[in-house]
């Protein structure tokens, strides 16, 4: 029997929680119960609460720092058709450079883009070149964590980000958007700590939801604290899960206690939880515990919903044989989407992982398939939302933008000449995805950096090519915030963002006009 | 009036039980690291990293932990010397490098590199950052102190400036926090990624 079994539904634990109240708890508990069943029945009826009004953003975060220099490469397919700089690529990047055109036959998959732009994929992303193709997927190029606007030029007169090169700290600045100092917040977090309650204000759940543990991201929020969901669905309470669990065996399939004595002693728990209680710990205890449930079963009610709607998830997910971690990720994104209307969020901020990317090592060997996963993760991810918008009158493509970020980009050249074993370090300006309906998509935004070791984008005395970004973190941030709903120039965006006036106007910058 | 009073030492009992907790838990721990002061002359200024903890290895039977350092003027620092072109010498730091790729155990090496970044780490809170000759230049001086933490000898630095380990190949620093960077020597063979290769620190990312 799997956990599917124990899936409490909504209805059933306010059904039980209020017979329970009825026949034990006394009347100083009245209150708190009633307030639990009001705030839960809000949600249960609140369909339509959400309808239209709904924007989800979808971070997708490449642990290790993923070398984006394989992922869009300068190709050239004939005299007439080439890249001006796929010559360097093939040269300087050599034993873990992939064909493209200069001295063996391309093995890129070739872009259609406006003008004379010659890119190719790295030829792992099929499916990603179709989403592109399609228009609902654009990268934004030699994006990274700056301070401050920097150049080859004022480089060793600028404040630099601290701990360049280091994963930690990289992996903080790209979540916090503050590339100096220590930060407590994410920006997400940001968003929600000042716009929950305008934005949602029939929330039943978190608008910060992680499928990957905590997120930077999304940490941080005094007041909005981010839930952790599995890819199945929500992420039951110690105990309550699995059958060799104290309640493993109190729930039957459809939700209802067990008449056995894990199903009474849960009953009573959850009965107990519900008291109000005159010490501060154990008020706050009850209300975590309390809380917690309820989350399972808001989520699991929210995971259900694709289901009612016709759609197979799994089926979507596996026609695209995306069966990874991060493909698990957003398929429980997927669904939590699909079931908004129980999470009552009109704007509801995601977070999935994968990697890791830190091929110092064995490049030519492993990178490639990571590379397979997230192509066919993002590919059903887009697919599953399509057909949801197909199936959903509610629901349209363009309210989920995915975007990644990763700690870094790597060295241009490799640290080995033998290929088998080569990889690249720790650099600095990267190229990010952003995918969804909204997406300005088959062009590349920002400027493409000059791939040249002591190049105008290399940082100076350099040895092996480490591009300074020539978008901030910031700068991307604030147009992803901004279709979410933050407005240019606001205190709300001057608050999620405060160092963004360091850069020129993004919302007038028409390299940056890819939502 | 009985309720009220249970009540009331029932509340004294848990300030007492906090209040004892948060006295443990801020006592300084009773290790060698609790000894260890940051040279006044390098506390002039604003450190770029304010909240960092300062870590070194003094695990290592090599590396010995400091000796307390009675707070001082900066001129009068015994670990410290300020030459007229304002370059001040760690001389911690002199003592390590005199040995540097001269122990009988080259793992030896790594733990003395790793030992003057725990110097740096000492001044300034964080590692040094970037790749193999970035950090050298930050450890001969090119930092907000202008405090030299290396002193290289003269088969210890490549023509550009690359540390190099005792087979005359350039070390790989890989930072993965602020302040624990592996470090990396290519080993006899000379190639990276090999069966003689020798790695300390980051838990070899």
């Amino acid at each position: 029997m799997n956990d599917q079994s124990y899936n409490l539904s909504r209805r059933s634990f306010l059904a039980k929680g209020s017979c329970g109240m009825m026949g034990i708890a006394p009347i100083i508990n009245t209150l708190s119960q009633l307030q639990l069943v009001n705030s839960a029945a809000a949600s249960t009826n609140g369909g339509g609460s959400v309808g239209t009004n709904y924007k989800a953003l979808v971070c997708v975060f490449l642990r290790g720092g993923c070398d984006m220099n394989n992922v869009l490469i300068p190709i050239h397919l004939d005299a007439s058709n080439t890249n001006t700089q796929a010559a360097g690529y093939a040269a300087d990047r050599a034993t873990i450079a992939i064909n493209n055109g200069v001295n063996a036959p391309n093995e890129t998959i070739p872009l259609t883009l406006p003008g004379n732009e010659r890119f190719g994929l790295h030829p792992s992303l099929v499916n990603f070149a179709n989403v592109f193709g399609d228009g609902d997927a654009t990268f934004l190029t030699n994006v990274g964590t700056l301070a401050e606007p920097t150049n080859a030029s004022n480089y060793n007169n600028v404040i630099l980000p601290r701990q360049l090169y280091s994963h930690s700290d990289q992996t903080t600045e790209w979540m916090a958007s503050v590339a100096e100092g220590p930060v407590t917040s994410g920006w997400g977090a940001r968003a929600a700590e000042l716009l929950n309650d305008t934005w949602n204000p029939n929330s039943e759940v978190s608008m910060l939801i992680s499928a990957a543990g905590n997120a930077e991201i999304l940490g941080g929020s005094p007041s909005v604290p981010q839930v952790s969901v599995t890819s199945t669905g929500a992420i039951s309470l110690a105990g309550f899960s699995n059958n060799n669990s104290p309640y493993g065996q109190a729930i039957n399939p459809q939700g209802n206690y067990r008449n056995n004595r894990p199903g009474r002693r849960l009953q009573a728990l959850e009965e107990m939880m519900g008291y109000s209680r005159e010490h501060i710990l154990e008020e706050g205890y009850s209300t975590v515990v309390r809380r917690a449930r309820e989350n399972e079963a808001l989520i699991l009610e929210a995971s259900s919903a694709a289901a009612g709607l016709g759609l197979d998830v799994d089926g979507i997910f596996s026609s695209f044989n995306a069966n990874s971690n991060v493909a698990d990720e957003l398929k429980a994104v997927f669904r939590l989407i699909a079931g908004r209307e129980c999470l009552g969020n009109t704007r509801q901020i995601f977070f999935v992982d994968y990697g890791s990317f830190d091929f110092h090592q064995d490049i030519n060997l492993d990178m490639a398939g990571l590379l397979t996963d997230l192509d066919n993760a993002l590919g059903a991810f887009n697919s599953a939302l399509k057909q949801l918008a197909s199936a959903d009158v509610n629901f349209s493509h363009d309210m989920v933008t995915s975007f990644t970020g990763s700690d870094f980009n790597r060295t241009w050249t490799p640290n080995s000449d033998n290929p088998d074993t080569a990889g690249t370090d720790h650099a600095w300006g990267s190229h990010a995805i952003i995918m969804g309906g909204a997406v300005n998509g088959s062009q590349l935004y920002g400027t493409f950096p000059e791939l040249a070791l002591g190049g105008s984008s290399d940082i100076p005395g350099g040895a092996r090519g480490r591009w300074i970004p020539t978008t901030s973190v910031d700068e991307f941030t604030a147009i992803l915030a901004n279709w979410f709903g933050v407005p240019p120039g606001s205190a709300e965006m001057t608050t999620i963002l405060p160092n963004l006036d360091r850069f020129p106007n993004p919302f007038t910058t028409p390299d940056l006009a890819f939502l | 009036m009985n309720r009220i009073l249970k009540a009331a030492l029932f509340l004294v009992a848990i300030v007492a039980i906090v209040a004892f907790v948060i006295f443990v838990l801020s006592r300084e721990p009773e290790s060698p690291k609790s000894t260890e002061e940051i040279p006044s002359i390098l506390s002039s200024g604003p450190f770029p990293n304010s909240d960092s903890t300062i870590t070194t290895s003094l695990s290592d039977p090599l590396l010995k932990p400091y000796q307390p350092l009675t707070p001082a003027p900066d001129n009068t620092d015994p670990r410290l010397t300020r030459l007229q072109s304002g370059i001040v010498l760690y001389h911690p730091s002199l003592k390590t490098c005199r040995t540097l790729n001269q122990e009988e155990h080259p793992e030896d090496d790594l733990n003395m590199i790793e030992h003057l970044l725990s110097h740096y780490r000492l001044a300034f809170r964080e590692n040094p950052v970037g790749i193999n000759q970035e950090i050298v230049k930050q450890l001969q001086g090119d930092n907000p102190h202008n405090v030299v933490f290396l002193f290289p000898g003269e088969d210890m630095l490549s023509s550009d400036g690359e540390l190099l380990d005792r087979w005359g190949s350039p070390y790989r620093f890989h930072a993965v926090t602020s302040t624990e960077m592996e470090i990396h020597s290519r080993g006899p063979d000379g190639e990276l990624w090999t069966d003689d290769d020798l790695r300390i620190g980051g838990n070899h990312y």
